[in-house]
């Protein structure tokens, strides 16, 4: 990641630019996190075990399974890394997750996403996610 | 610094040769162990790209995949699949835990066809190489009706299957 942050370009007022609006990337990540959850067959957002630990001690807890870089053109690059269902198609699923994390990141910050490239890291069944997340909430 | 320095060389002087050696070569160990965990590539495979980025599918993913898929099969107790990547084409094999002696060739065969319907079904992946399924132990309760004349069926190699994309 080269800048933690990226620049919005805003309308023009008569007398100049009203100012920049920067955002930062690990906003796009959350951004990019949520879209990828409500996903029919994404079950959850997450890198391998070395990356989880690295981005706890690093205390970016957002950061965790999303990667967003920027082109030279300034569009978002996002690599994110998902546990998918079980029976679920997954290659569809995948193009699915594309689209809408795109779409998401496009629509609440107004720059075009140049690609996302999704890593499939496991296949769960849905109940094991629940135990995970219980287990861990206790 | 410089005491901290000259205690450790004090405590280090007071060590038999051989405890050195040995804290040496754990230093040694770990500084290995955790080079590999961090440097080491994870092997993925593509499942395909277009211009909206590329799908990719961990190496742990396409196993679990291929082990929920031998766990549906009602014969099958346990399975233990590995999954070898080379170049772009995968290679299976699956360890496996039968309930019982029976119909050895049609599970694994069974099993073979369901594996690579999944690849190409649910991933796109064309590049298909052999899904080798070995039977390696039945479950407890049936180990005892193991038919004696057929001592060789407790290991069956199943064949390669040929999938309709590589004949092409």
């Amino acid at each position: 990641m080269d800048s933690q942050e990226s620049t919005i370009e805003t309308g023009d007022d008569q007398e100049g630019s009203l100012g920049q609006i920067k955002v930062n990337h690990t906003v796009v990540s959350t951004i990019v996190k949520m879209a990828a959850i409500n996903v029919t067959g994404v079950l959850a957002v997450g890198g391998n075990f070395v990356e989880n630990f690295i981005a706890q001690i690093s205390s970016k807890e957002s950061d965790k399974g999303v990667r967003v870089s920027e082109d030279e053109a300034g569009n978002y690059q996002i690599e994110i890394r998902v546990f998918m269902e079980y029976g679920v198609e997954l290659a569809k699923t995948a193009e699915t997750l594309q689209m809408i994390v795109a779409k998401q990141v496009t629509n609440m910050t107004g720059k075009p996403v140049a690609n996302v490239d999704v890593i499939i890291e496991g296949v769960k069944m849905a109940d094991e996610i629940g135990e995970e997340d219980s287990q861990s909430s206790e | 610094m410089t005491e901290l320095v000259q205690r450790a060389s004090e405590i280090l002087d007071q060590l038999p040769l051989y405890a050195i050696i040995g804290i040496f070569a754990v230093f040694v160990l770990i500084l290995i162990g955790l080079g590999r965990l961090l440097k080491k590539p994870p092997s993925r495979l593509t499942a395909f790209s277009s211009e909206a980025g590329s799908v990719l599918v961990s190496k742990k993913a396409l196993q679990e995949l291929i082990r929920q898929v031998c766990l549906r099969d009602d014969s099958v107790e346990a399975s233990r699949p590995t999954v070898k990547i080379n170049g772009a084409k995968i290679y299976t094999n699956v360890d496996l835990r039968l309930a019982s002696p029976t119909n050895l060739r049609e599970t694994s065969e069974r099993l073979q066809t369901r594996i690579s319907e999944l690849l190409q079904k649910s991933l796109n992946f064309d590049q298909i190489g052999h899904i080798e399924i070995m039977v390696t132990s039945f479950g407890k309760n049936d180990v005892d009706e193991v038919p004696i004349a057929e001592p060789a069926s407790s290991t069956l190699q199943a064949k390669d299957i040929s999938l309709p994309s590589e004949e092409k």
